[in-house]
């Protein structure tokens, strides 16, 4: 229990600290290690993405073991994912073919699933647009000014949209959405103090 | 020695660290804390009764964000499904994007199998590490709906533009979802797309909701003061303003 439970809290206490130190005081040498403990951030993260290459390998691997043909896409990735980890270590991240699979094939892909968007928020406000509580009645008609207030011809339409749609979205839309930050921003505090502490025993994985 | 206009905020922090601790101490002495049912917490249970009947699997997702606050409340609600869907002997599916959540919430899921006397039934390779590229991640996570036919999508924890696509996912399953982010960018589209929607900081109260913890408990009242005060400070903020005295903007910009 000392390895698991003891060493964890007393590690994440003092780096904690360090970094609430580090924040709000010009103290050279606590600086420095806060510093320090940010640049370790970045191995801890390296060993965990071992771990996540691991499992991504384990994952798949199982997936064509149990049917190759109907798991294509699992050969797929796994392929990309072992010519990649090759070019990147014999080739190095700034040859052209490792910029090659970047610029063709990474960001183009990111792209399009960005591009989904466009289209989930058409059917999830058609959905949410149907006026079935007082609530969705409010959101539909707060919705229909807004979006009038915001294209051209809306004006010609509804002459009051474009200064309802500042007042909605400056007022009503911007105090809701403090309220939530702040809240938030409390909210993470109590989460640091607790865990820095000791006391969410679920972040160590002990009970 | 204090680096400029950071004067108040130390302060700030000091006043409510110390209400948080005070609170958790009172509740710690078996203060009687209580908190109010939130539906989205209530709907866990039902969703992962839903998945049991169906025979078909659960998927819970943490979010984009790495070891972040948020992340932390979701791994709270992690435990108790984990423990939940082993007892009941549904099949979890957890999907995570950064390596360091993943380290971390593979133990927690190990850790409530073994809590629920199932340890042999934890299957490492149903937490599943997608990518921490946001698309290919959410491009992964729809994939895992899809294939999977999942029954119940659970997501809470941070969440950024990715939000909209997993709950469209989960909703052209049929899967009934529960999502939860204090992004409040990210919450329209959840409440647009979900069924059930854990607001903001409610996602914080999982621990107490779920295991009664006296600590959470605790802090949760510690963090309902530390509100009042904000409540306060901005009332008394826009009347002075209103009456062209800046006392209090000055002295927050300390």
């Amino acid at each position: 229990m000392f390895f698991k439970r003891s060493v964890p809290v007393t590690i994440a206490f003092v780096c904690g600290v360090l970094q609430v130190l580090d924040y709000f005081f010009k103290w050279g040498i606590v600086n420095k290690a806060a510093q320090e403990t940010r640049a370790w951030v970045a191995l801890v993260a390296v060993f965990a993405l071992g771990l996540g290459a691991v499992n991504v390998l384990r994952v798949h691997l199982r997936r064509v073991q149990q049917n190759p043909v109907k798991n294509a896409t699992s050969v797929l990735l796994l392929i990309t994912f072992l010519v990649t980890i090759f070019i990147g270590l014999t080739a190095g991240q700034s040859s052209k073919p490792y910029k090659f699979i970047f610029d063709y094939i990474i960001v183009p892909t990111g792209s399009a699933i960005f591009s989904l968007l466009a289209f989930y928020i058409g059917t999830a406000a058609y959905r949410a647009f149907r006026a079935r509580t007082l609530e969705a009645g409010i959101l539909l008609v707060t919705g229909c000014i807004v979006m009038l207030g915001k294209v051209p011809l809306g004006e010609k339409i509804l002459p009051f949209a474009p200064k309802w749609t500042t007042w909605i979205m400056q007022v009503l839309n911007v105090g809701g959405q403090r309220g939530v930050m702040i809240a938030g921003a409390i909210g993470f505090i109590a989460v640091s103090l607790r865990i820095i502490t000791g006391l969410d025993r679920h972040t160590y994985g002990v009970e | 020695m204090f680096v400029a206009k950071r004067i108040f905020d130390f302060f700030a922090l000091m006043v409510a660290c110390g209400l948080i601790g005070w609170w958790i101490r009172q509740a710690m002495r078996g203060a009687n804390i209580r908190i109010r049912p939130i539906a989205g917490f209530d709907a866990i249970d039902e969703a992962i009764g839903r998945a049991t009947e169906m025979g078909k699997p659960l998927h819970f997702t943490p979010g984009f964000g790495g070891l972040v606050a948020a992340t932390f409340a979701g791994l709270e609600a992690l435990s108790y499904i984990a423990r939940k869907a082993a007892e009941y002997d549904a099949r979890l599916i957890v999907t995570v994007s950064q390596p360091e959540t993943y380290a971390v919430t593979e133990q927690v899921e190990r850790q409530a199998y073994l809590e629920a006397g199932k340890a042999d039934s934890f299957r490492p390779e149903d937490c599943r590490f997608i990518s921490p590229d946001q698309w290919a991640y959410a491009s992964g996570v729809v994939g895992v709906l899809m294939r999977e036919k999942v029954a119940s999508n659970i997501m809470i924890g941070q969440f950024a533009a990715e939000s909209l696509i997993l709950a469209e996912a989960g909703n052209t399953v049929g899967a009934i979802q529960i999502a939860g982010t204090t992004n409040a960018y990210q919450i329209p589209f959840f409440v647009a797309a979900c069924d059930y929607v854990i607001l903001g900081d409610e996602m914080f109260a999982a621990g107490a909701h779920f295991a009664d913890n006296k600590a959470h408990l605790g802090s949760l009242r510690g963090e309902d003061f530390i509100k009042a005060i904000c409540i306060g400070l901005i009332i008394v903020g826009a009347v002075l303003t209103t009456f062209g005295s800046n006392f209090l903007t000055n002295l927050l910009a300390k």
